[in-house]
């Protein structure tokens, strides 16, 4: 069991590398870059900067622009001539290389490298502020989900096709149809500001948490009720639980010890892309409780062009989810023992 | 033994789609969904016809302004009439789901009916793709190549496509594969059918089933996501409208002017569930296991 | 009478549908002896199986109706009773055995705490005592090492001793009547005979009723007392053992014992199929349902079903050509 956590482990690094470098790319791909919005910068100061953020390489420079101007192309050299950083087509791919492999450094060592647009603060810095605040949001989305879902689901597959049943998986539907963009101003307008029971918006102690975390557990609510209604069902047909029943077992033990177990797995199954649409729904949630986190610093990034920062949240984006499937994977494990023991 | 005394019994055949069809009509609350659906179509392509104002009309003087007999849906903050506005979000919002869906269904069953079929090391390479890319905060992606190459409708659409057909290649794949050793399957091989001969004109179609009841729960999923990335500024744009971009206008707001929410957000709202009730009744009809 | 322990007289299952009432179990009549072993047999599809789910409560009502003129077990209706009462009967005084024992035993739980619940159950036992208890139950049933394999799952077990496992299971409580449904079915036929073996041993040892279900009359040839004999829901001849393989008045009955191999047989004899395939029970056939495959039908056999002759004390038969 340990050998395949470890191994699981250890195959997380591929794929993280692989995301890395599709955002690498992008990022390079991407038009602009950090001075493009700006005032015109002195020259100096200009390359100074672009030596922080690896835009230019001073082993690039040297070894390619005397390369080529040698070279045979009069094209080139009159590009080159001209003396844009961009004008080299080798050069750029040897700068970026040289990104490519500064960059890979630092992120392994967790250094995410500094802001596109906030010149003097790194990347690190909005991370280190955001990370918590999301990750909390998340949890108390989650704690909602789980809660009012799994009991909701409970009681539908028990009571399978009478009032209660058709009403829980009608407010999973709702809750699935509704957009959390449509539910959570709603609820800010009744229960904020009609009813002033809750604040609106921002972050702070619990008060805070309840509307934003509802909005964004509401989702998952609603399919985890779906999933368990339907794992529920499912383990309810099966043999071993005529077996309990024969044995005179109470309908209370009957289900809540043998056919919960089974029916949970799919639930447990879900969690994984369960935390990946979490994050994502992250990004709408605080825009529109104003809250602090990694999706709003995301959007942010994105719009403002601050390539840097909106690369560093995919990634570390990235490991959430990787770490968070693999945990999954690993519950599935603990939960059935057939997995457990392959004998 | 008496040929006389045989009970005569009457083998009346249905085949999977008649009965299907059949628990699909008894299936009240799935038929009045589909209803439902086709209303607010016709409301969303017939309307704006009927509708004297145009969705882009401004009438600055006028501004905004709740319901009433001239404006049945009130007005925006530029005096555009909020009720063709609303009618012609919806035909982009339910335009970007279909086409979306339609993306990602044509690469999610190619990729799964290939990967499916051919098994072995194909399978597992393109399997391993399919798990690489599951794991890539899509929406993060999205966003960023929306934000740094323009916002245009098509690239919307290919990228809300793009997203949403990992889970239907691997539906697709599992089809296929408990498909793949059946009788037909190696009768048609006899008969001298390529192999692209029996994945799409033999196990496909058996297939069918999974793929229309999975297309039908990712339109709404997709309107969904559109609705959302309009709703942050980067999917439609104004003078355009979509239920998205009209729900984030309404929120904005929502204090003064709860019309401009109520209303797209409603409609909205109202034909995601009907579509996730008939995707549910249609997996209901088509596999009626799980019902009882 | 008193060396009957339980007595059922017209037993009825039902489940209404789309189509009409599927009768399952359509008027079933049988004693089972005192101490002795009562085989119920018939194809797959006859309802024997059915009519113990409705015996012992284990059909849904809804959508299911179970009904009857009574099913008397020392001294009470289990028709009658309230579901409290049954529940309390069940896995104490009554147990059942299932045929697949892969899937009747939850995969999740440990076989410790499935043995161990039954004595928490019914006669509160605390846990501690109760694994005792199953560790004695297990090693009496033959399983090797009970101590090392009570705590492990049942996927860890061979067929054979998950099918002592089951046993366990039901014998915890010293029940009075053992239900075994096709307990030998899925196993080989070296592990078939070693259950049977088990099932008789533990039976003479405790002085309890068995119940045997199942398709294989080779099976009820070496442990049943009584046989019952089912078809489409109804039983349609019951007798010892030896009256009905030595004097067998029904067709279908002729015709099981016809179709089934005998060491006894002469070289030249050839197994005979009974050709056709019993009736959908949701779509049975006017008067007897056995017509159209029965190489004796009459134009009787169309009109109504057979009324039941009584050949003897606990002998009879429901056929017209009997």
């Amino acid at each position: 069991m340990l050998r395949y956590a470890l191994r699981r482990l250890l195959g997380l690094f591929p794929v993280l590398l692989v995301i890395f470098t599709l955002s690498f790319v992008l990022m390079r791909a991407a038009p602009g870059g950090p001075f493009d919005a700006e005032k015109p910068v002195p020259a100096e100061v200009k390359r100074n900067l672009e030596l922080k953020y690896h835009l230019r390489e001073p082993w690039c420079e040297a070894r390619f622009l005397p390369a080529l101007r040698e070279g045979l192309e009069p094209a080139v050299e009159r590009a080159v001539r001209a003396e844009q950083p961009w004008a080299s087509r080798a050069e750029k791919l040897c700068t970026g290389l040289f990104q490519y492999g500064w960059m890979l450094a630092n992120y392994a060592t967790g250094d995410f490298g500094p802001s596109y647009k906030y010149k003097d603060r790194s990347v690190n810095e909005f991370i280190a502020a955001g990370l918590p605040v999301t990750i909390q949001l998340g949890l108390v989305a989650m704690c909602f989900a789980l809660f009012i879902g799994l009991t909701a689901g409970l009681i539908a597959a028990i009571r399978q096709n009478g009032w209660a049943d058709h009403a829980a998986m009608g407010m999973a539907l709702l809750g699935i149809s509704i957009p959390n963009f449509v539910l959570g101003p709603l609820l800010i307008l009744v229960f904020a500001l009609t009813l002033v029971w809750l604040p609106p918006a921002r972050w702070g102690s619990w008060e805070y948490m309840i509307l934003p975390g509802f909005t964004l557990g509401s989702a998952y609510a609603a399919y985890i009720a779906r999933l368990t209604r339907g794992g529920m069902l499912e383990v309810i047909r099966q043999d071993y639980i005529r077996t309990a029943r024969a044995k005179g077992l109470s309908e209370r033990l009957v289900i809540l010890r043998h056919a919960v177990r089974g029916g949970m797995l799919p639930v447990v199954s879900y969690l994984g892309p369960a935390m990946a649409g979490l994050f994502t729904g992250s990004i709408v949630i605080e825009r529109i409780f104003n809250i602090p986190g990694m999706g709003r610093y995301f959007v942010d990034a994105a719009l403002n062009r601050d390539i840097t920062l909106a690369m560093a949240v995919v990634v570390v984006d990235a490991i959430f989810l990787l770490v968070a499937n693999l945990l999954v994977d690993l519950a599935l494990g603990l939960l059935d023992p057939r997995v457990r023991y392959e004998e | 033994m008496n040929p006389a005394l045989a009970i005569e019994e009457e083998v009346q055949g249905t085949s999977l789609w008649q009965d299907a069809w059949r628990r699909l009509r008894k299936n009240r609350m799935a038929v009045f969904s589909a209803c439902v659906l086709a209303a607010m179509f016709l409301f969303v392509v017939a309307g704006p016809w009927v509708v004297p104002w145009s969705y882009e009309q401004q009438d600055l003087a006028y501004g905004a302004q709740g319901p009433s007999w001239q404006h049945w849906f009130g007005t925006d903050m530029h005096g555009r009439d909020l009720l063709v506005r609303t009618m012609h979000g919806g035909r982009i919002s339910l335009l970007v789901g279909l086409l979306a869906t339609a993306v990602s269904l044509t690469i999610g069953v190619v990729y799964g009916a290939i990967s499916g079929y051919f098994g072995g090391k194909v399978d597992a390479i393109l399997m391993r793709v399919v798990d690489v890319l599951y794991v890539i905060p899509f929406m993060f992606v999205v966003i960023l190549f929306l934000v740094l190459f323009g916002r245009s409708l098509l690239l919307l659409f290919v990228a809300l496509g793009a997203v949403s057909w990992l889970t239907m290649a691997r539906i697709v794949r599992g089809q296929v594969m408990s498909l793949k050793n059946s009788e037909f399957v190696d009768a048609a091989r006899a008969a001298g059918v390529g192999h692209a001969g029996i994945i799409f004109r033999h196990l496909v179609p058996n297939a069918l089933g999974s793929i229309i009841v999975y297309a039908t729960l990712t339109i709404p999923r997709v309107m969904l996501e559109e609705a959302f990335l309009s709703y942050l500024g980067l999917g439609v744009q104004a003078p355009d409208a979509s239920w998205g971009l009209l729900v984030a206008d309404g929120a904005n707001s929502m204090i003064f002017l709860p019309h401009m929410l109520i209303f797209p957000g409603l409609l909205l709202t109202v034909t995601l569930f009907a579509l996730n009730f008939l995707g549910d009744g249609l997996r209901d009809a088509l596999d009626p296991r799980m019902k009882s | 009478m008193d060396d009957v322990l339980l007595s059922v007289r017209n037993l009825h299952v039902h489940y209404p549908g789309d189509d009409g009432v599927s009768k399952a179990v359509d008027g079933v009549s049988f004693d089972v002896p005192r101490g002795g072993t009562l085989a119920i047999v018939g194809e797959s599809g006859s309802g024997k199986s059915q009519t113990m789910y409705g015996l012992l409560g284990l059909v849904p009502q809804p959508p299911g109706r179970v009904f009857g003129d009574g099913a008397i077990f020392e001294g009470e209706d289990l028709l009658a009773m309230p579901e409290k009462r049954r529940r309390a009967l069940r896995g104490d005084r009554i147990a059942m055995i299932f045929q697949d024992s892969m899937t009747a035993l939850n995969p999740f739980l440990t076989v410790e705490r499935q043995l161990t619940e039954v004595l928490e159950a019914h006669r509160g036992v605390a846990r501690k005592a109760a694994r005792a208890e199953a560790l004695e139950m297990l090693r009496r049933v033959g399983i090797p090492d009970p101590e090392g394999r009570i705590d492990q799952y049942p996927h860890q077990f061979s067929g054979g001793m998950r099918q002592r496992v089951m046993i366990a299971m039901a014998l915890l409580c010293r029940p009075a009547l053992l239900v075994a449904d096709e307990p030998t079915t899925a196993l080989d036929v070296t592990i078939q005979a070693q259950i049977l073996e088990l099932l008789k041993t533990l039976q003479r040892q405790l002085g309890s009723s068995t119940i045997l279900i199942t398709h294989d009359l080779g099976v009820v040839a070496g442990t049943a007392d009584r046989v019952a004999v089912m078809y489409a829901g109804r039983v349609v001849e019951r007798g010892t053992v030896h009256e009905i393989f030595e004097a067998p008045r029904h067709p279908y009955t002729r015709g099981l014992l016809a179709s089934v191999p005998r060491l006894d047989a002469q070289q030249k004899e050839q197994l005979v199929p009974i050709p056709g395939q019993p009736p959908d029970p949701s779509r049975l056939p006017s008067g007897c349902p056995f017509r159209a495959r029965c190489p004796a039908a009459r134009a009787r056999c169309a009109e109504a079903y057979p009324e039941t002759t009584r050949l003897g004390p606990g002998r009879e038969v429901s056929c017209w050509a009997a």
